[in-house]
């Protein structure tokens, strides 16, 4: 098992750089997921440290040892496609067998190994036959034996779960997860769903514009985010703009005052991402309480929640989502209602301000 | 006009252009049988007589085997220089890449009897200038006729190619196969129908050429084509049919074999 290092990784194809100035240390069997939207760079950063794309500036090391000239084949790692890439004219067991011909095993070796991996991803019997009579999910498990019967120092996989449908993509996610976690390899994965990141990774690296944008486990990266870009991709809403004033206190551009638990310094420009789950509706608008008046405008029913557009007196729009009341139960808001609106503290993140 | 009306002359149309290409091979093929001395219409009666006498004919025989060697020989030949060729092509952005493409696909442009005329002035340059034969050898023959077979070699090869999918390629290499491993048990598996395609393509035009060959063959090893060309200055009967007809059903069976490795309506 290894660490892997980027120090200062660049990759620029013609003019256009895809990855600026990329630098991550990723410890010895950590699972960590580069989250981002399509051209963000991050699976060209992954195809770097594959040896796939050339690195135009920076090196990577991987157990202390530079790899950044060292072609694919001499890498050490496993890589798992977006479309599997299965060898079509092989069978399920010459697939798996394949990285370890590549390194001159002997032939029992090899036929112990990879009744080893077969077994691992439950296809013992489908050990004959081709790709394409297989199932995606089936597919993608055997893409995933082949990647790690060979041993890798490191586990890439680019968007494993993207071609899977919905109840395949839960199954296969905990897998990656069970499998990961037993051999304790160090696992990279791109993906673009959030949900994916968050639920299975030790750390989650969000890029923007082939940069990191920030860099934390799970729980940091969807609670307090860094930047208005990260909250907006973590499903964060409410964007308020505002200035932080003295004494805890943030002044929202309406006029409205709400309070901010903790402060960068005050006169500051800043914008508070509010999720929608911490806002509280009440009933009876008081005011008194340090509440905002609002009116509900419109409401979404989505099954557990319910999501309430609602506007303030002093006109700021959100989105507050609250678990939809059970049947018989109290009544769901009604359009026109008047309520009083607020949030703990806490649950206000000052972002920077400026670009969007 | 209704749509059936328009159907009906669509159909009409369609089925009168498939008669006038298929009408003259029908027509050599019922010939073959004709049993007058002279070609003549109408047949006095039938016989198989004119296909026994072809295969007696020594230069017919030997026309025949000369073909069949050299387009066997040429087809290897092509395919050795036409797929790494379609490979650089296809995975390499070098300079120069669209005038090379041109270049390979030309011989397939240019007129047969202007570029066996060609080679053979060429040929005949190289004579001079390294005092050795070269036209009328069964080198120089091999060489005409590998380029004859390139341009569709590579046309079915890159096509192929463009198709593949080179994430199989790259996973091959992250399991710690060589580049040519790669080649050997990745690539060329997976272009393999677009290969086949292109051997017995390239097999096809070389083995029927008339044209680039007239001027390249040398005394005792002319090629099928040039021998029928020449038996039909001096005869009229129906031994040419008898070679024709053979030769349309060993041509036609390698074309729709070709055709279910790869669809040539897709290549062109």
């Amino acid at each position: 098992m290894s660490d892997v290092v980027l120090r200062s990784i660049v990759k620029r194809f013609g003019t256009t750089v895809a990855v600026d100035n990329v630098s991550l240390n990723i410890r010895s069997g950590e699972l960590v997921a580069f989250l981002g939207p399509s051209g963000c760079g991050k699976t060209t950063t992954l195809r770097m440290i594959g040896g796939f794309v050339g690195v135009s500036e920076g090196r990577i090391l991987v157990g202390g040892r530079d790899i950044t000239q060292l072609p694919p084949s001499r890498r050490n790692m496993g890589f798992g496609f977006q479309n599997y890439a299965l060898f079509p004219h092989m069978s399920v067991a010459a697939n798996i067998a394949f990285g370890l011909e590549m390194r001159r095993m002997p032939k029992s070796e090899i036929q112990r190994k990879v009744n080893a991996a077969l077994d691992r991803v439950r296809l013992r019997q489908f050990s004959e036959r081709l790709p394409k009579q297989l199932s995606g999910g089936q597919q993608q498990r055997v893409a995933l034996a082949r990647a790690l019967v060979i041993e890798p120092d490191v586990l890439l996989l680019d968007e494993p779960l993207s071609n899977l449908d919905a109840n395949l993509r839960h199954e296969m996610k905990n897998e990656i997860r069970e499998i990961q976690r037993t051999l304790g390899i160090t696992t990279i994965f791109v993906t673009h769903d959030q949900d994916e990141a968050l639920s299975i990774s030790d750390r989650v690296v969000v890029m923007r514009k082939g940069r990191v944008e920030q860099d934390g486990t799970p729980n940091e990266v969807f609670d307090t985010p860094k930047s208005r870009f990260v909250a907006e991709f973590m499903g964060v809403t409410n964007l308020l703009p505002g200035r932080l004033e003295q004494g805890g206190r943030f002044r929202l551009a309406s006029g409205d005052v709400v309070p901010v638990a903790s402060g960068t310094k005050a006169g500051d420009d800043m914008i508070m991402a509010v999720r929608p789950e911490r806002i509280e509706l009440r009933d009876t608008p008081s005011g008194d309480d340090g509440s905002l008046k609002a009116e509900i405008e419109l409401a979404t029913y989505r099954g557990l929640m319910i999501d309430y557009r609602v506007r303030t007196s002093s006109g700021i729009a959100l989105t507050a989502r609250r678990p939809a009341p059970a049947v018989g139960g109290p009544e769901a808001l009604p359009h026109g209602r008047q309520v009083g609106l607020s949030w703990q503290a806490d649950a206000g993140v000052l972002v920077p301000a400026g670009e969007a | 006009m209704s749509q059936t009306a328009l159907n009906r002359i669509y159909i009409t149309l369609s089925g009168l252009v498939v008669a006038f290409i298929v009408l003259p091979l029908a027509i050599i093929v019922w010939s073959s049988f004709f049993a007058n001395r002279i070609l003549t219409f109408p047949p006095s009666g039938y016989t198989l007589d004119w296909y026994r006498r072809a295969w007696e004919m020594d230069a017919f025989r030997d026309g025949f085997l000369v073909s069949m060697q050299t387009a066997a020989v040429a087809t290897c030949i092509s395919l050795a220089l036409g797929i790494p060729a379609s490979l650089a092509i296809v995975r390499y952005p070098f300079p120069g890449r669209d005038f090379i493409q041109t270049l390979l696909l030309s011989p397939m442009i240019v007129p047969g009897i202007v570029g066996g005329a060609a080679l053979f002035i060429a040929f005949i340059e190289l004579e001079v200038l390294f005092d050795a034969q070269i036209a009328g050898t069964v080198g120089g023959l091999l060489m005409a006729h590998s380029l004859i077979a390139l341009p569709w070699t590579v046309r079915l090869v890159t096509a192929s190619l463009t198709g593949a999918d080179r994430s199989i390629e790259e996973a091959a290499a992250s399991l710690g196969a060589s580049p040519l491993v790669i080649f050997r048990r990745v690539t060329l598996p997976s272009i393999r129908s677009g290969v086949i395609a292109a051997a017995l393509f390239s097999f096809v035009i070389s083995f029927i050429d008339l044209e680039k060959s007239l001027f390249l063959v040398g005394p005792g090893r002319t090629t099928l084509q040039i021998a029928l060309v020449n038996y039909l200055e001096w005869n009229l009967d129906s031994t040419v049919a008898a070679v024709a007809t053979v030769q349309i059903f060993i041509i036609g069976a390698l074309l729709i074999i070709s055709d279910r490795y790869a669809k040539l309506s897709r290549v062109f």
